[in-house]
């Protein structure tokens, strides 16, 4: 199950954090949220391990918690999304295609001209569009 | 009335030239957002929206009626008509349905059911009141003032205030008679 | 290999990893040693470390090398064994303790920054406790028996001089039951290396007895074996050492009594011959020699294919025996455990190539019998002979992680194992400055034992912050998960040096949640502590916790209060965030000439004043010219723009403050900070320039409240309540005392009594803002720099019980009221009024009679009243009677009419324009603005039709149609009246038929028809009212007095239509009352409400321009005996039309088919034109209708002039008696020169007109 998803701006400011679960661990996923702009970082300044898909904005798996695993995306514009789930063994495909979709979701979010870019996203439709989303998918791995 | 008026704007709108869609939507946002700084009045904004629109409607019509060869309207009903099918197609690529008419036919409602300008758009809490896509109404007024008919057109429905549909109430106030024949020196 | 970390590690590990030394001391010997303060071991300690100490060795295969560094650990029999947990527990708190308490000092300094740290190599910033503790946490599982390098090598059987029979107690020193576990259980050969030291105190005497003591030991045990040591040689005086060997190692000493204070030189050169004797003459050789015999036996068992088969085979043979014996199953003498010795004998005499060969060796066979915990403690060795070699890193680390991942395996008794492996790992991983990975490792030391892991993460952190690039995010969070822990083990200190290093990661980011966080829990500790001026610090940080849930919200705000209140002091702070002071709202009213009657007045836009002024005001502009010109001649240049205030009237300020919080918060004592200065030179700009350093802006802050309430200025307070998320709009006010400079430099609130926020205006900052909105009343730079002029009058306005709603038509008497309460008169007023209409100015002597029976009809008033409003209307500034001059405290009272023209919501705007009497004031005139919003609600819709009447020239038909259009209200009609003299109107039917109630009830619609008659005479008494009301009492009023007069003329220039100038038309003038709603009891006598309904420009010109009347006798006697009888008839024409007429007038002698008056009487005969009777003229035909023709011409043309009157004779001939309807003519009429096309030309048929002729005999 997906227990949060976030946006962070390219100075790895927060722009979006939205968690599913109906414990009131904000802080934690916060924390591990900001915690993974560093293997973004690392993942970004050595390209080397993402050698053969270049410009390739999916990062794939961040780093496993005692109990998360965290997934990130790039986008070209140095907008990262960051995927926290509980699933333990995801296929990278499916999460390939969640991001993709929260990134045309993420898109029309920011063309609202009363957007500011680089400001937080406040936009009700974009919280809709994404709950739905993060329904519709499930990380069920087929063996 | 004419035989040859189309009714719907769809051969023109396949070959009139066009703009990628988002460009001009995030222009009018854009244009939309620079008022709303500048004059800081929502009621403002949507007095000023109306006037550009306008400005734009009194133009717009010279090409409307050059490129869309339709004929004298014979009543306010078929102007309506020709609004809605073939003007909005034309210039906004979306087709309008005609309803509520009243009883003397002097004021219906052109219904869009989608509208390009407001896609993404999402009216934040400090801008309620305004009406983004005012624009709109200006340019049927400058449109239908330049054949002549004085209207009202005010905003019935709104999608973005949380309304199923864009309802757009166009009112005729009065018909100027046009003189012929017109003198020379004038 | 120059890295110090390289060496940090190996520096490590040639102290921990050396030979041991049992020690087994007499009771005596202890006691002699204790005079110094120290235990035999501890007197020892300090000399068993050699940094050159320079012995020849051998290797196995007899390579010579020298070695230079060595070191003995010594220990007592009794501490050689598997320490306590508990004990090592307890003493691993005590050290960070102790850390914590000594790290007091730098905790309330601020932590340094995040660059200098991450610029800065490690021993600097990491706490140096560090080490210390890890060194115990490697201590802690020494002596295990899994590994063999914390062996006792060597066992030192220790006896005084003065113990009795000393040779016995040689012997049984050395038995079994005080030996260690390791040497009984047979983990290790029990017969090791005895060396028998007599140890002997000079202060006992002399050293005779040692010697004699000495050779007998000799004699016994062997001579080379035998040492005899003296201590305590100093005589009496005490020697102080310089600097003090034992001060590292002296842990238990009493103070005051410094360490080794008996032992002087000599014996401290005796000390260290001793020890270096016995390590380099007898231990490290038997050391050597040791490694000689095992490295045979070894490589005869084990070295070469065949032992390596046989070995393998062997232990394949060996799988099937049970797991549980291989836990004792290697005793001193099995194999393996001497492979073991061998390969630490080696480590320790640094022959690392021999150790590793051994290592390997061994670590296959542990391997396959699955002793995991000497696998794990051999692949340990391993990886750090690697590393001591430097060489294949990789081999090293994968040996660490190895072990550390087997010890782990294995469970609890591995934890420490794994422990102090990982330790090592770290630093070996360090050393190649792989900090990221010793992160790692550190994280997966951190067990469940939430201390250790608390010191682990942090180390963690730092190791991040090391690594290159340095991971900031990683590091910050690392160390919050080590501030809680230690925060769970009440290590509040080390917490909050966790956090505070944690906060340079997150200050300054937007991530707020866990900024909040950090701050609150800081905040939080630091209270705990006490320390409430630093938890303040941080809890004014998270005031503004917008963000935050609410229970969040309750929480920090219960908290951050609590610490204000244990803090006791107060504080200033500027930009407080709690509320937010939304700058851009704030406007700042001054009333120089312009004074304002109410706060609304204020917000009407400067132009509409401005236009109302104009004409009373000489010139706006150069009037505001002459006082500034006054100011630039006793003001300096630069403040001639500044903006005037007027000592004694009130500086009134706006600004907003919102709540950012969804908690509602009250604010208290909400006050401007102003400055003041007597010379007319601005205060200096920085003072309100500075706005960022809380505290001492706060002092000036409060310095400007102490002197805000002299006599300078006084200062409005007001407290406000703010619901969750609201705005709210806080109205100051300052009212300057004296004159001088006043400038508002922002304003401050009181969040509680402790807690004053405060807000620096910015002045150009303002003036963007105030430039951005469209401010009136400002035109220059410096908004808030008020130069205070000397007290002035002020005349204040008001219009008594003028209604906010009133009725349509509604009439009502008010009075002006203005006071003037300053010392100074002030004189010749003007007023001006917005709406004419709607307010009209009253002669004084209006306010005493009694109103509305003034209004009735009396001859007297009427022409004097009438000049005076020509007069008025002529212009719409009303100058006040020159006599008029307000002084202080006698109110002066001017009578208005007021009346409410139309319909819908009305804002009258009214200023007065006064001068001051004194010339010295710099302003001669002000101007006092006042409007008045007010609901106007319809009542009565008159409307007339006028149709000129079919009988009569000039006289009119008037359709008067009323309808009331209130909800509950009734009125009763009082008098239509016809405005001006020459129309003169009458009830055509009386009113009481159709209209007996003469109460109009809501909603009920009233159509009576009127006579109007044109009388072109201007006699005065043509009676133009009509009286509607009931016939008891007829008081009509008089239409031609004020006010009614007055506001007819504004209705009239009101109505005026472009197109009517030349036509005639009429003017009524429709008064009724309002019956006083049930509700209102009737005895308290209400005043009537009056209502006048004006109709203005009402044309009597009708669609059809042409009217004509047809007239003559009806009946003709006449006797028919001698000829036909004519009659003649008089046709009037009237063109009503403004343009010239020409009418044609066609008659036919038969009546016209369509005529539409055509009502045939039956007896007419078609058939027969009547010339064809008059050809035939026979007696027969007498029986038949007569027919008649009209004689003369049979049409005729006339031109008519607009508004002209003709009349045309007409003959018509009758040959018989009868009744003849003479209606078959036509008038055809067309204007000429008219433009509009309907109206052009037309026809009109004739209206039925009967003549009878009677015949006579």
């Amino acid at each position: 199950m997906i227990v949060c998803i976030a946006v962070v701006g390219h100075q790895n400011n927060p722009l979006y954090i939205q968690s599913f679960t109906e414990a009131d661990d904000a802080l934690k996923l916060h924390h591990i949220v900001h915690c993974s702009l560093d293997v973004v970082d690392e993942r970004v300044n050595n390209p080397k391990k993402s050698g053969p898909m270049l410009n390739e904005t999916f990062l794939g798996l961040l780093y496993p918690t005692e109990n998360y695993k965290v997934y990130g995306y790039l986008t070209n514009t140095k907008v990262k999304f960051i995927l926290v789930t509980t699933d333990l063994d995801v296929r990278d495909a499916d999460v390939r295609n969640f991001f993709r979709r929260f990134h045309s979701a993420y898109l029309d979010a920011v063309s609202n001209p009363f957007h500011v870019p680089g400001k937080k996203i406040t936009s009700k439709t974009f919280a809709e569009r994404v709950t739905n989303i993060v329904k519709s998918v499930s990380f069920h791995t087929t063996g | 009335m004419a035989p040859a008026v189309p009714r719907s704007g769809d051969a023109i709108f396949a070959n009139v030239e066009r703009v990628n869609a988002e460009l001009f939507t995030l222009t009018y946002g854009a244009i939309v957002r620079q008022l709303l700084t500048d004059l800081e009045e929502v009621e403002e904004v949507n007095k000023q929206l109306d006037q550009m629109g306008y400005n734009i409607g009194i133009r717009l019509i010279d090409e409307f009626l050059a490129k869309s060869n339709v004929t004298r309207c014979v009543d306010f009903r078929e102007t309506a008509e020709v609004i809605a099918k073939v003007g909005f197609k034309m210039f906004l690529g979306v087709t309008a349905s005609v309803s509520n008419w009243d009883t003397e036919g002097t004021c219906c409602s052109l219904i869009l059911e989608d509208n390009p300008l407001v896609d993404f758009v999402e009216l934040p809490d400090t801008c309620q009141g305004l009406y983004y896509c005012n624009i709109l109404s200006g340019v049927v007024r400058g449109a239908l003032e330049m054949v002549s008919m004085k209207t009202e057109v005010t905003w019935v429905r709104d999608m973005l205030r949380g309304d199923d549909a864009f309802e757009l109430q166009v009112k005729l106030l009065k018909q100027v008679p046009e003189e012929y024949p017109y003198k020379d020196d004038e | 290999m120059a890295d110090p970390a390289y060496f940090s590690l190996r520096k490590m590990l040639l102290d921990e990893i050396t030979p041991v030394v049992m020690v087994l001391p007499t009771p005596l010997v202890e006691q002699r040693c204790q005079k110094n303060g120290l235990s035999f071991v501890q007197m020892l300690t300090p000399f068993s470390v050699f940094n050159n100490i320079d012995v020849p060795v051998r290797t196995a295969s007899d390579q010579p090398y020298r070695l230079q560094k060595f070191k003995l650990r010594m220990f007592y029999a009794s501490d050689i064994r598997q320490p306590n947990i508990e004990v090592t527990k307890k003493r691993l708190e005590q050290v960070i303790a102790d850390a914590g308490n000594n790290e007091d000092s730098e905790l309330y300094l601020d932590p340094s920054s995040l660059e200098a740290r991450s610029t800065s190599s490690e021993p600097e910033f990491v706490p140096t406790w560090f080490q210390h503790f890890n060194k115990e946490l490697v201590r802690s599982v020494s002596f295990s028996d899994h590994e063999a390098f914390d062996h006792p090598v060597a066992c030192l059987l220790v006896v005084s001089s003065n113990d009795e029979d000393p040779i016995s107690k040689f012997m049984d020193l050395f038995n079994k039951n005080q030996l260690p576990p390791l040497l009984n259980d047979g983990a290790m050969d029990p017969k090791i290396p005895k060396y028998y030291v007599l140890v002997h105190d000079n202060q006992d005497g002399s050293p005779e007895r040692a010697t004699k003591i000495l050779a007998e030991m000799r004699n016994t045990f062997g001579s080379n074996d035998c040492r005899l040591l003296c201590i305590n040689s100093s005589q009496g005086q005490s020697v102080d050492h310089q600097p003090n060997p034992w001060d590292p190692y002296g842990s238990n000493a009493s103070p005051g009594q410094h360490l080794g204070c008996l032992l002087n030189n000599e014996d401290m050169d005796e000390l260290r011959n001793f020890v270096r004797d016995l390590s380099s003459k007898d231990i490290i050789p038997n050391m050597e020699q040791r490694i000689r015999v095992l490295n045979q036996q070894v490589s005869a068992t084990r070295k070469g294919f065949r032992n390596q088969i046989k070995n393998l085979w062997w232990r394949k043979g060996k799988e099937d025996t049970p797991e549980v014996q291989s836990v004792n199953m290697y005793t001193f003498n099995s194999i393996e455990s001497q492979i073991r010795v061998l390969g630490d004998y080696a480590f320790m005499l640094r022959d690392y190539e021999l150790a590793l060969s051994n290592y390997r060796l061994l670590s296959t066979d542990y391997k396959l019998d699955k002793a995991w915990k000497r696998y794990a403690g051999v692949q340990e060795m391993m990886g750090l002979t690697y590393f001591m070699l430097n060489q294949s890193k990789k081999d090293a680390e994968y040996c660490m992680e190895n072990a550390f991942t087997t010890y782990l395996r294995i469970g609890t008794s591995g934890k420490g194992n794994a422990t102090r492996c990982g330790l090592w790992w770290v630093e070996m991983l360090k050393t190649s400055s792989q900090y990221k990975d010793a992160a790692g490792v550190y994280f997966r030391i951190s067990g469940e034992e939430p201390l250790h892991s608390a010191v682990m993460l942090e180390q963690a952190s730092y190791c991040y912050l090391l690594a290159k690039p340095s991971m900031l995010r990683k590091y910050g969070f690392h160390l919050i998960l080590s501030g809680d822990l230690y925060n769970k083990c009440d290590q509040i200190k080390h917490a909050i040096r966790a956090y505070r290093n944690a906060l340079s990661v997150f200050k300054g980011t937007t991530w707020s949640h866990i900024h909040d966080h950090v701050h609150y829990q800081i905040g939080k500790w630091y209270a705990f502590l006490g320390r409430f001026d630093v938890a303040m610090k941080h809890m004014l940080e998270i005031l503004a916790c917008s963000h935050q849930s609410n229970a969040m919200q309750e929480l920090f705000m219960r908290d951050f209060f609590q610490i204000l209140e244990k803090t006791g002091k107060t504080y200033n702070i500027s930009r407080l965030q709690l509320p937010i002071v939304n700058i851009s709202s704030l406007s700042i009213v001054s009333e120089d000439h312009r004074t304002y009657g109410s706060p609304a007045a204020v917000s009407v836009k400067e132009s509409v004043w401005q236009s109302l002024e104009e004409e009373m005001v000489p010139s706006l502009s150069n009037a505001k010219t002459t006082w500034l010109d006054l100011q630039s001649k006793l003001l300096p240049t630069k403040l001639k723009q500044s903006n005037v205030c007027v000592a004694g009237e009130a500086l009134k300020v706006e600004i907003s403050f919102r709540n950012p919080l969804q908690l509602s918060i009250p604010i208290y004592n909400v006050t401007l900070m102003c400055e003041y200065s007597e010379n007319e030179t601005p205060p200096d700009a920085n003072s309100s320039s500075s706005v960022n350093q809380g505290v001492e802006d706060g002092k000036k802050a409060t310095g400007r409240e102490s002197n805000s309430d002299t006599s300078l200025f006084t200062l409005s307070k007001v407290d406000i309540t703010l619901e969750g998320g609201e705005t709210t709009v806080a109205q100051l006010s300052v009212i300057p005392r004296k004159e001088g400079l006043l400038r508002v430099t922002g304003v401050s609130w009181k969040l509680s009594d402790s807690m004053v926020g405060f807000y620096t205006f910015d002045p150009d900052l303002i003036t963007k803002k105030l430039s951005k909105q469209k401010r009136k009343a400002k035109q220059n730079a410096n908004k808030l720099e008020f130069l205070v002029i000397k007290s002035l009058p002020r005349l204040e306005g008001a219009i008594n019980n003028l209604p906010s709603t009133v009725y349509a038509g509604n009439l009502h008497r008010l009075s002006l009221e203005l006071r003037n309460s300053s010392e100074i008169p002030v004189k010749n007023l003007k007023m001006k009024i917005s709406h004419p209409r709607f307010l009209n100015i009253g002669n004084p002597e209006v306010l005493d009679v009694n109103f509305p029976s003034c209004l009735e009809k009396k001859q007297s008033y009427a022409h004097k009243d009438a000049d005076l409003d020509v007069t008025k209307q002529s212009e719409t500034v009303f100058h006040f009677p020159k006599d008029v001059v307000i002084n202080n405290g006698t109110p002066f009272l001017l009578p208005l009419w007021f009346r409410a023209a139309t319909p819908g919501n009305v804002s009258l705007y009214l200023t007065i324009y006064y001068e001051i009497e004194d010339k010295s004031t710099t302003m001669r005139y002000r101007t006092l603005r006042t409007n008045h919003m007010l609901e106007v609600l319809p009542s009565l819709d008159v409307s007339f039709f006028i149709n000129p009447s079919s009988s009569r020239l000039q006289e009119y038909v008037v359709r008067m149609d009323i309808i009331n259009r209130t909800s509950l209200r009734n009125f009763k009609l009082h008098q239509l009246s016809s405005v001006g003299n020459e129309w003169k109107i009458s009830l055509i039917e009386s009113l009481n038929h159709i209209f007996p109630s003469g109460i109009l009830v809501p909603g009920q619609a009233l159509t009576c028809f009127l006579k109007l008659k044109n009388v072109k005479t201007s006699e005065t008494d043509t009676e133009t009212d009509v009286w509607l009301g009931d016939v008891s009492n007829e008081a009509v009023f008089d239409t031609q007095r004020a006010p009614l007069v007055n506001f007819h003329h504004y209705e009239r220039l009101h109505q005026k239509t472009a197109h009517q100038e030349n036509q005639s038309t009429v003017d009524f003038m429709l008064i009724s009352r309002m019956e006083e709603s049930e509700n209102v009891p009737s005895d308290v006598p209400t005043p009537p409400q009056i209502f006048s309904h004006h109709a203005c420009h009402c044309s009597v010109s009708t669609k059809r321009p042409i009217w004509w009347l047809l007239d003559g006798p009806r009946v003709n006697h006449y006797s028919f005996s001698n000829s036909f009888c004519e009659t003649k008839l008089k046709m009037t024409i009237h063109n009503s039309s403004s343009f010239v007429a020409s009418v044609r007038i066609n008659t036919f002698d038969s009546p016209p088919g369509g005529s539409p008056s055509g009502n045939k009487i039956g007896w007419h005969d078609m058939s027969t034109p009547p010339s064809l009777d008059d050809a035939t003229g026979g007696r027969k035909l007498l029986e038949s209708v007569p027919p008649f023709i009209w004689s003369g011409s049979s049409t005729t043309r006339v031109k008519l002039e607009p508004n002209a009157t003709t009349e045309i004779s007409l003959l018509v001939t009758t040959f018989a008696p009868g009744t003849y309807d003479l209606s078959n003519y036509t008038l055809n009429w067309n204007l000429l020169d008219s433009s509009d096309s309907e109206e052009k030309e037309g026809v009109c048929y004739g209206r039925p007109f009967y003549l009878t002729i009677l015949g006579e005999e």
